[in-house]
């Protein structure tokens, strides 16, 4: 029984490795930084809470962003709060285009989280796919017309 | 591999940043219940599927109960059991309605009785809108097919006054599409009568004829509810 649950443990401490970068990056463009850190936290204290169940999922990593993305809409209701897509600190990097928060800024959540995950964080279209449950070809629009936006926004014409 | 747009490279570097910005998860504290899960509970994307194809396969099994089961089910409130086929002569006053069956409108009628003389309440609505029809013209009838009394017209439903001695109301109704049929109510003993109809399309002939009607209010000599 104890061995059980100390391969619970194991096994839990494993997945959460695996997924909780890409969980979190999945939500920052929605939630900012701190808004992602503690949903994340707060999606994997669920994943746990039922880990016999969110074990045996086909895709427990969608799963925990799903619940992650929940709880951190509801706090955001909570508090009456809106996250900063970068917080100052990054924004004040010098190789970062300072523009660029603010253009991401104008897409829809979906175009920001599609292009971000895409085009910022190098993920392939069915990466990104499986994790927030859609289709390939509706992520691949989401990109598409958001990199449109963007390129419209920072007027970039010849973009290569 | 494609070389990157100057707009892909901003773009990575600004991930680079976003990222920086990352806490990696306290997995002790999770495991210890240091942090409190979120309470609303999510249900995983195929459960959610499920959940609403049954939730739809359900709707469209009631609305399709709904529109199969027999009209005359569907507009009486408080369906009293079999068709009454005895006199009521102890009501005072009483309601039936019955649906057409082309199912194309709901006759309802009330009687009530004061003295000798009774007043009949005739009102068609439509099946499908619930909305009332134009009532045209109505009559009530001896034996001999003499008329007793005529339209109210001082009343939004048709009422008229009439001796006991009618059998026969007759009321035509004015449908949507322009057409005119003729009801029938048809007195029993007491103040208990049926709907009947040889309701007809006065172009098209005959749709149909009912052949009893239920009651869905009925009031004893003191006025309380028999059903």
């Amino acid at each position: 029984m104890a061995g059980g649950a100390v391969d619970d443990e194991q096994r839990f401490r494993t997945f959460v490795r695996a997924v909780e970068r890409r969980v979190w990056l999945a939500l920052v463009s929605e939630l900012g930084p701190d808004g992602a850190d503690d949903a994340v936290a707060q999606g994997l204290a669920h994943a746990w809470q039922h880990w016999g169940r969110v074990s045996a999922m086909a895709n427990p990593a969608g799963y925990v962003y799903r619940v992650a993305q929940r709880a951190g809409r509801d706090a955001a209701t909570r508090r009456a709060r809106t996250y900063p897509l970068v917080s100052p600190g990054a924004a004040r990097l010098p190789d970062v285009e300072p523009e660029l928060a603010a253009a991401l800024a104008t897409l829809s959540p979906n175009q920001r989280r599609a292009v971000f995950l895409i085009e910022a964080c190098g993920w392939t279209l069915a990466d990104a796919a499986d994790l927030l449950d859609v289709s390939v070809s509706t992520l691949r629009n989401h990109v598409a017309r958001g990199m449109a936006g963007l390129r419209k926004h920072l007027e970039v014409e010849l973009d290569a | 591999m494609p070389e990157m747009t100057s707009l892909q490279q901003r773009l990575r570097t600004y991930g680079a940043a976003v990222e920086a910005e990352r806490h990696p998860v306290d997995v002790d504290a999770i495991l210890f219940g240091m942090v409190d899960p979120p309470r609303r509970r999510v249900r995983p994307a195929h459960r959610r599927a499920f959940i609403l194809v049954v939730a739809l396969a359900a709707a469209l099994l009631v609305s399709a109960l709904v529109y199969a089961w027999p009209r005359s089910d569907r507009v009486i409130i408080v369906p009293a059991g079999p068709a009454r086929t005895a006199p009521m002569p102890d009501l005072s006053s009483a309601t039936f309605a019955h649906t057409m069956p082309d199912g194309s409108r709901t006759v309802a009628a009330w009687k009530v009785c004061d003295g000798g003389r009774c007043t009949y309440a005739v009102w068609v609505a439509d099946v499908r809108t619930g909305r009332t029809l134009e009532v045209a013209s109505a009559m009530a009838l001896d034996d001999h097919g003499g008329v007793l009394a005529g339209v109210d017209p001082e009343l939004v439903m048709m009422a008229m006054s009439s001796s006991p001695t009618a059998v026969r109301v007759d009321a035509q109704v004015r449908l949507d599409d322009g057409a005119v049929v003729t009801d029938h109510v048809i007195p029993v003993d007491g103040v208990a009568f049926w709907l009947s109809s040889n309701a007809h399309r006065e172009a098209e002939g005959p749709l149909g004829t009912l052949v009893a009607s239920r009651p869905y209010q009925a009031f004893d000599a003191g006025g309380e509810p028999v059903y």
